[in-house]
């Protein structure tokens, strides 16, 4: 007998347990996995310990104020008179505003290129720090981003931090470009142009850019100074690269080397520095570049890009179930690594969403978006069966379709004769046939 | 402290009226809504930014705001909402003015071995948890804590916080996946040490 639930499922699933938020089916399926899997079940203990442990802690037992000698304080500090500046002689004003006019004038060409040297050299050290030598290229499976940079040999370029984090952001503007992926943010000075429809090319000749790229499994992006090129495939990232460091704000990218093996990867709200320290991005820098990319926003924008609207959905070329077997019986050709990553990452965003329907309780959508998952799943893939299950639960329960439920657990069933979840997923299919005054042979002698 | 003491009449002694008359420099009227809502502050500022912070300077920032800010409170919804959402203003500004470094000895019983685990006390899975919410971005650990600590609903953190509940279910799920991945590397180091330890036996 084998468990029919992912570890990953599992995993997620121990949330909705711990609050008894699952169905019974769900809840059997758990059950019968964490019986088999003993890192799941370590997983359970250490997740709702803490979990638990949390919720049932009163914080005020730790609190050791006293509260009316505080509310004193309060009452102090109210009644207390409020600093207030003092007053500023007009002479000072007329000689802050005449350098403030003076700055204006005066072209920052040196500092914005001082800062993008910065940012470049960023971009430029950690590879080279990473170079052993070889001369593969490699690329990420798993991660959700890649950065791949090219180098020149140019090594004279100077470095110039910025005077105080988050400088580097300040005065930059959206620009308008014909592009439903990428966003631009750039400082005055700036020259840069983009080119190309889907295989799309940023160069930056001078000045600062914030770039949001939110790809759509169609387009790829190059970034190209006349220093470096850095070309973006895999999923969603930010890079802002800041007083010589690169940093993530949102996702997760690895960065490597034109003729490295090795992978630095670099987590949302990180920092490398040109010494390949990994260091916290710092506030500063996070509230000048957020003012320009909200970062939740962007994350949302993730979540509901237009997957299936873009591309066909690929059938699986063998199905258990009747309708699959009207599908074509010709093999698509074997993916490459780089459409592997494509379609992991199609599956996951069908995945997200349909979890996130759900979470809005929009269920019909739910079924839409895993209906459009199992599309994308070999046919005999555990995966696929538990989307199954999840679609036979969604009909059978949300959409008062037992019918389509009915076609998900017969091909759960007969597919996974053997699974934990059949005896249950065979009653559901029987119980349901019978309401509806129908058999099947499946449920013969039942 | 009596009613009588605070010399303020019965039938006016509703929290509407504390408001109003706190809003217009009523320092009695401001000790009730203190007495009736420290607590409820103290709570939620405790939970969010987790065990090590001396709070009582927090609160006090908090109620001082609150003082400050209560003429702008238009009743549009509950006190406690307004008043959670200034009070998260405020700690969350504090969190992130002085981020709180992660000690060895926080992520120390994460690695420990199942059987270690199970013997924790809670306090100490308290920290482990807090030092891994140390990677959340502060508005994901929000929204996780008043889902899975406080046991809130997507609509009630809808309706406390002011995000949309696509928002907040996108921030739940994320911190999910986060707290699952640290799990998962902390056990899998704890597997590899274990394993290595009965190489040595060996």
């Amino acid at each position: 007998m084998r468990a029919s639930m992912e570890c990953t499922d599992a995993r997620e699933l121990l949330y909705d347990q711990r609050h008894d938020r699952l169905d019974d089916m769900d809840l059997v399926l758990l059950e019968a996995h964490l019986q088999e899997c003993a890192k799941c079940r370590d997983h359970r203990m250490r997740l709702v310990g803490m979990l638990d442990s949390a919720a049932h802690h009163d914080p005020l037992k730790d609190v050791a104020f006293d509260r009316d000698a505080l509310f004193e304080r309060i009452s102090g500090q109210l009644q207390a008179p409020e600093l207030t500046p003092a007053p500023v002689k007009p002479e000072i004003v007329k000689k802050t505003v005449e350098i403030h006019e003076e700055y204006r004038r005066r072209p920052r060409y040196g500092a914005i290129a001082a800062v993008l040297v910065a940012c470049l050299l960023a971009v430029l050290l950690v590879p080279r720090m990473l170079d052993d030598g070889t001369t593969d290229v490699p690329v990420s499976d798993h991660g959700p981003a890649m950065v791949e940079l090219i180098l020149d040999d140019d090594d004279s370029t100077p470095t110039s931090p910025a005077a105080r984090p988050g400088q580097a952001f300040e005065g930059l503007t959206e620009q308008a470009i014909d592009s439903t992926v990428l966003s631009v943010f750039a400082s005055g000075e700036a020259r840069w142009r983009l080119e190309g429809t889907r295989d799309l090319r940023l160069s930056v000749e001078k000045g600062v850019l914030l770039v949001e790229y939110v790809p759509d499994g169609q387009t790829s992006l190059t970034v190209s100074s006349p220093t470096f090129e850095a070309r973006v495939t895999g999923t969603v990232f930010y890079v802002i690269a800041d007083e010589a460091r690169l940093g993530v704000l949102s996702g997760q990218v690895e960065v490597a080397g034109r003729t490295d093996a090795s992978i630095l990867r670099v987590g949302a709200g990180q920092e490398v520095d040109r010494t390949q320290n990994l260091a916290p991005i710092s506030p500063a820098v996070t509230e000048a570049a957020t003012k320009h990319v909200d970062l939740a926003a962007h994350e949302d924008k993730l979540s509901s890009r237009p997957v299936e609207a873009t591309e066909p959905i690929r059938r699986p070329p063998a199905k258990p179930d009747s309708a699959a077997r009207t599908t074509s019986k010709t093999s698509p050709a074997p993916p490459s690594a780089e459409g592997n990553n494509i379609q992991d990452e199609r599956r996951a965003a069908l995945s997200a969403r349909a979890r996130q329907a759900m979470a809005d309780r929009d269920y019909a959508q739910a079924a839409r978006h895993y209906e459009a998952l199992l599309g994308e799943l070999p046919a005999d893939d555990s995966a696929a069966m538990t989307v199954r299950l999840d679609l036979a639960r969604l009909y059978r329960l949300h959409l008062g379709q037992p019918e389509r439920a009915v076609g998900h657990l017969r091909a759960f069933v007969m597919s996974r004769p053997d699974d934990v979840a059949a005896p249950s997923a065979v009653q559901e299919l029987c119980r349901l046939l019978a309401d509806s005054d129908k058999t099947d042979p499946l449920c013969i002698g039942r | 402290m009596t009613q009588a003491a605070y010399g303020t009449q019965p039938q006016f002694d509703t929290e509407s009226q504390w408001i109003i008359r706190a809003a217009k420099g009523d320092m009695v009227s401001f000790r009730r809504l203190y007495d009736r809502h420290v607590d409820y502050v103290t709570c939620q500022v405790a939970r969010l930014m987790g065990p090590g912070y001396e709070l009582e300077d927090i609160v006090q920032e908090i109620f001082v705001q609150v003082f400050r800010s209560l003429a702008t409170f238009r009743h549009e919804c509950a006190f406690t909402t307004w008043l959670y959402r200034l009070a998260r203003n405020v700690a969350i500004d504090h969190l992130r003015k002085r981020s709180k470094t992660v000690s060895l000895a926080d992520w120390r019983p994460l690695k420990c071995s199942s059987q270690q685990w199970a013997k924790l006390e809670a306090r100490d899975q308290i920290r482990v948890l807090y030092a891994a919410m140390q990677k959340f971005s502060l508005e994901n650990r929000e929204a996780f804590i008043l889902h899975e600590i406080e046991g809130l609903k997507l609509r009630e953190i809808e309706e406390l916080t002011g995000e949309s509940i696509n928002t907040i279910a996108a921030r739940v799920r994320r911190t999910r996946e986060q707290l699952r991945g640290i799990l998962e590397a902390a056990t899998s180091e704890e597997a590899r040490s274990a394993h290595a330890w009965q190489g040595d036996e060996s």
